[in-house]
C-alpha cells in the first residue's frame, strides 16, 4: 500500500476526462455475507464504487479481500446481501434471475482468471455462446464469432479446442467471447493471473485496445505493473474499499 | 432457443459420451423393441387364428361332451370348471346326431365325429394317421372338396369303404391311382373310393393327413361308438344363435342322467382365441412397460450424474446469459434425444426380431404404422418425464457456486 496516494489530491488530475461521462456502475454500501457451515463469512462489508463510461479501473487487494465477490456482484452473477447496485442507472439488486441473465448477456462481458471455456467445444463455438442465448441465428453467430476471434488474433484457431490452445490463446478466446455481444462493460478478474508475462502482455494490450474503443473496463489484479495500465486503481481490504489513486499517464 | 438447435446441441453432447449414451438407451431400446415386436406378432397371430378357425368350416356349431365355459376359462375359479374336456364320461351317441338332424329345419347339416389314430398300409407302404368316423355330411360340414372319386353316401354307411387325404394318398400310393384299391386300416380291409382336395392345416393339425370312414365301421372294428363331438353346419351366420338354443333344448329333452354337453359356436372359438391373445398382450405389454420404466430411471440416473459432472459448464453458460429455461431446455433435450434415439433403435430391433420370429414360428407379422408412431412418441414421453427432474436441478444451479465447483 506504500504507493497508494491520497485520493482527494488525485481527483483533480486523472478523472478529468470522465467527469462528464455517465455512471455505468454504481455500488452503494454493498454487503455480501456467505453462510459457511453456520458461520457468516463477510466477503464485502459496505463497499461503494462508482465507475464512469469509458473508464479503465484497476482493483487491487490481497487474496481473500473480496475482489472477486465485488466483480461477481457488479457483473450481475450474484446479488448483494445488502446495499444497492446500479448498472447503467438501473437498480439490479431487485431483479430476478432471468432479468440478471439478460443483463449479463447484453451489457457485460466476463473474463476469468481460469478462462472458463467449455472443454471439448471449439474456440468459435465457445465464442458463439452468448449469441446463442441472445437468440441470434446460427449463421450470424458464426460470422460474428469469427470476426471477434480475428480481432483478438485467433483467426487461424477457430476450430481448435481449448486443450489445443496455449493459456494466452485460451484467454484471448475468453476475451472474444466477452466481446462478441457488444458489451458496454468488461469485467476481468485477474485475467493475466494464470499466464506467463509475454501472454499476459498480449492480453493486456487487447484489453487496453478495447477500452480505447470505448468499452468500460474493470480489472482485478495482484500485479502493480498490470494495474498501472488503468486510469485509476481502487484498493480493497477485508471487504472494504480503503482508497483509490490516479495513475499518472506520463509514460504514454 | 429453437427445438432443432437444441437437438443439435444435445446430439453433440451425447456423441461425447457414446458408450454411456448407448448403455443408457438400452432400457428404452428393449422396451420399445418388445412392444412393437409383440404388437406386430400379436396382430399376425390373431389373423392366423382367425383364418384357422375359418378353415374348420363356416357357420359351425359343435356339441362337445363335458361342461366348458370358454368365456369364464380365465375369469373364474378353476374348480368351477366341472370336468372340462374329456374329464367326464362321454355321453354323446351317434344317434344324437341323427336326432338333431331330424329336429333342425332344412339347410342344417349334422355330422358326428369319432376320432382315432391307426396304422394303415397298402402293400409294403405303411402310414400312421388320424381316422375319422363320420357320415356323408362330413365334407360339407368341414368344407372338404373331392380331388378324385367321391365321399361315401348315406346308403353306403355300413360298407368298408374310406376316403383319404392327399398326404395319405402320396404316402401309400405315390403316383399310383388309389381309387378302388384295398388298404388296411388297423388290420381291417377298406376300399378307397375318394381322395380329398388339399386343405392345409388348422391349429397345427394337418387336414390332408387323414382318413375318413363311416362311423358304423369305427364302432364295429375299433370299438369306438361315442362321437368326440357332433358338428352342425348352419345355413347362415344369422341362424347360428337360434340353432344353438334349439340344440341345447333338444339335448335337455333327451333327459339323460347327469349328462354334460356344451354347444360351442365358431364365434365362441374366435372370442376365446381373442381373449387368450389379449391376456398375452397385456402380460407382455406390462413387461414392456416395466422395461421402459427401468429405462426411464436409467436415463434419469445418467442425467443426474451428467448435471453434477457439468456443473461448471452450467455455471459458464449462465455467466454468459443462459436463463433458467435455457439450461432446463438443454438438459431436457438431451434426455429426450437419448430416449428417442433409443426408441428408433428399438423400432429397428423390433423389425428384425419380428421378421425372424415370424419366419421361425411360421406366423405372419404385421408391422403397423400406428404402433411405430405410438412407440416413438411414448419413448419421447419417457425422455421428458424422467428428464424433467435432472433438468430442473441443472437449471436451478447458482452461477457463482457452479463456477467455483471443481
Ligand atoms: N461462495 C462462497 N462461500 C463462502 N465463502 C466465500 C464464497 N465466495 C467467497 N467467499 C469468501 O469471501 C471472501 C472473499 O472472497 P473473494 O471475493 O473470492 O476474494 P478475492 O477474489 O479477493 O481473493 C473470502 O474469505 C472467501 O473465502
Ligand atoms: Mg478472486
Amino acid at each position: 500500500m506504500g504507493e497508494q496516494k491520497d485520493s482527494d489530491g488525485k481527483r483533480e488530475r486523472g478523472i478529468r476526462s470522465f467527469e462528464e461521462a455517465p455512471l455505468i456502475v454504481k455500488l452503494h454500501n454493498v454487503v455480501k455475507i456467505y453462510p459457511m457451515d453456520g458461520v457468516e463469512v463477510f466477503a464485502l462489508r459496505g463497499a461503494s464504487l462508482e465507475v464512469r463510461k469509458g473508464e479503465f479501473v484497476g482493483i487491487m487487494g490481497a487474496s481473500g479481500s473480496g475482489k472477486s465477490t465485488l466483480m461477481h456482484i457488479t457483473g450481475c452473477l450474484d446479488r448483494p446481501t445488502e446495499g444497492e447496485v446500479y448498472i447503467d442507472g438501473e437498480d439490479v439488486s431487485k431483479l430476478n434471475d432471468n432479468q440478471l441473465a439478460d443483463i449479463r448477456n447484453g451489457k457485460i462481458g466476463f473474463v476469468f482468471q481460469s478462462f472458463n471455456l467449455l472443454p471439448r467445444t471449439s474456440a468459435i463455438s465457445n465464442v458463439e455462446l452468448p449469441l446463442l442465448y441472445a437468440g441470434v441465428s446460427r449463421g450470424e453467430r458464426r460470422k460474428r464469432a469469427k470476426e471477434v476471434l480475428e480481432r483478438v488474433g485467433l483467426g487461424s484457431r477457430l476450430d481448435h479446442y481449448p486443450s489445443q490452445l496455449s493459456g494466452g490463446e485460451q484467454q484471448r478466446v475468453a476475451i472474444a467471447r466477452a466481446l462478441v455481444n457488444h458489451p458496454s462493460l468488461i469485467l476481468a478478474d485477474e485475467p493475466t493471473g494464470n499466464l506467463d508475462s509475454k501472454s499476459g502482455k498480449e492480453v493486456m494490450n487487447i484489453l487496453k485496445e478495447l477500452n480505447g474503443q470505448g468499452i468500460t473496463l474493470i480489472l482485478v489484479t495482484h500485479d502493480r505493473e498490470v494495474a498501472e495500465h488503468a486510469h485509476r486503481i481502487v484498493h480493497i481490504r477485508d471487504g472494504e474499499i480503503i482508497g483509490e489513486e490516479e495513475v499518472s499517464k506520463d509514460n504514454e | 432457443m429453437k427445438i432443432l438447435e437444441g437437438l443439435r446441441m444435445a446430439f453433440i453432447s451425447l456423441k461425447a459420451n457414446k458408450m454411456r449414451s448407448l448403455l443408457t438407451m438400452l432400457g428404452v431400446i428393449i422396451g420399445v423393441g418388445a412392444v412393437i415386436m409383440l404388437i406386430s406378432l400379436g396382430l399376425g397371430a390373431k389373423e392366423e387364428i382367425g383364418s384357422s378357425i375359418e378353415a374348420i368350416g363356416s357357420n359351425l356349431i359343435a356339441v362337445v361332451p363335458g361342461k366348458i365355459d370358454l368365456k369364464s376359462v380365465f375369469g373364474k375359479n378353476p374348480s368351477e370348471m366341472k370336468g372340462g374336456v374329456g374329464f367326464q364320461a362321454n355321453k354323446l351317441r351317434p344317434e344324437m346326431a341323427e336326432f338333431i338332424q331330424e329336429k333342425l329345419p332344412e339347410g342344417f347339416y349334422v355330422a358326428p365325429i369319432v376320432i382315432d389314430t391307426r396304422n394303415i398300409s397298402y402293400g409294403s407302404n405303411k402310414h400312421f394317421t388320424s381316422v375319422v368316423g363320420t357320415t356323408e355330411n362330413y365334407p360339407r360340414v368341414r368344407g372338404y372338396e373331392m380331388e378324385r372319386g367321391q365321399f361315401f353316401t348315406a346308403t353306403e354307411i355300413n360298407r368298408d369303404i374310406c376316403t383319404i387325404g392327399p398326404e395319405v394318398a402320396k404316402s401309400l400310393f405315390g403316383e399310383q391311382d388309389p381309387l378302388g384299391k384295398q388298404i388296411l386300416i388297423g388290420g381291417h380291409r377298406f376300399m378307397v373310393i375318394g381322395v380329398t382336395a388339399p386343405k392345409g392345416s388348422t391349429f397345427f393339425i394337418d387336414n390332408d393327413d387323414i382318413v375318413q370312414i363311416p362311423y358304423t365301421r369305427m364302432s364295429r372294428y375299433f370299438g369306438k361308438n361315442k362321437p368326440d363331438n357332433i358338428l352342425v353346419q348352419a345355413p347362415s351366420k344369422e341362424s347360428v344363435p337360434g340353432a344353438v338354443t334349439q340344440i341345447q333344448r333338444l339335448l335337455e329333452d333327451l333327459k339323460l342322467e347327469d349328462y354334460e354337453f356344451t354347444v360351442i359356436t365358431q364365434e365362441d372359438l374366435v372370442g376365446f382365441a381373442d381373449s387368450i391373445l389379449r391376456i398375452l398382450t397385456y402380460l407382455l405389454g406390462a413387461i414392456a412397460g416395466i422395461s421402459l420404466l427401468v429405462g426411464g430411471i436409467g436415463i434419469m440416473n445418467i442425467m443426474l450424474v451428467s448435471v453434477t459432472e457439468r456443473t461448471r459448464e452450467i455455471g459458464i453458460r449462465k455467466a454468459v446469459g443462459a436463463k433458467t429455461r435455457d439450461v432446463m431446455f438443454q438438459f431436457l433435450m438431451e434426455s429426450v434425444s437419448i430416449s428417442i434415439v433409443g426408441g428408433i433403435l428399438g423400432i429397428i430391433l423390433a423389425f428384425g426380431g419380428a421378421t425372424l420370429i415370424s419366419r421361425i414360428l411360421g406366423i405372419p407379422n404385421q408391422m403397423t404404422l400406428w404402433a411405430i408412431i405410438l412407440a416413438f412418441f411414448f419413448s419421447g414421453g419417457v425422455g421428458v418425464f424422467f428428464g424433467v427432474y435432472p433438468a430442473m436441478k441443472a437449471s436451478r444451479l447458482d452461477p457463482i457456486a457452479s463456477l467455483r465447483y471443481e
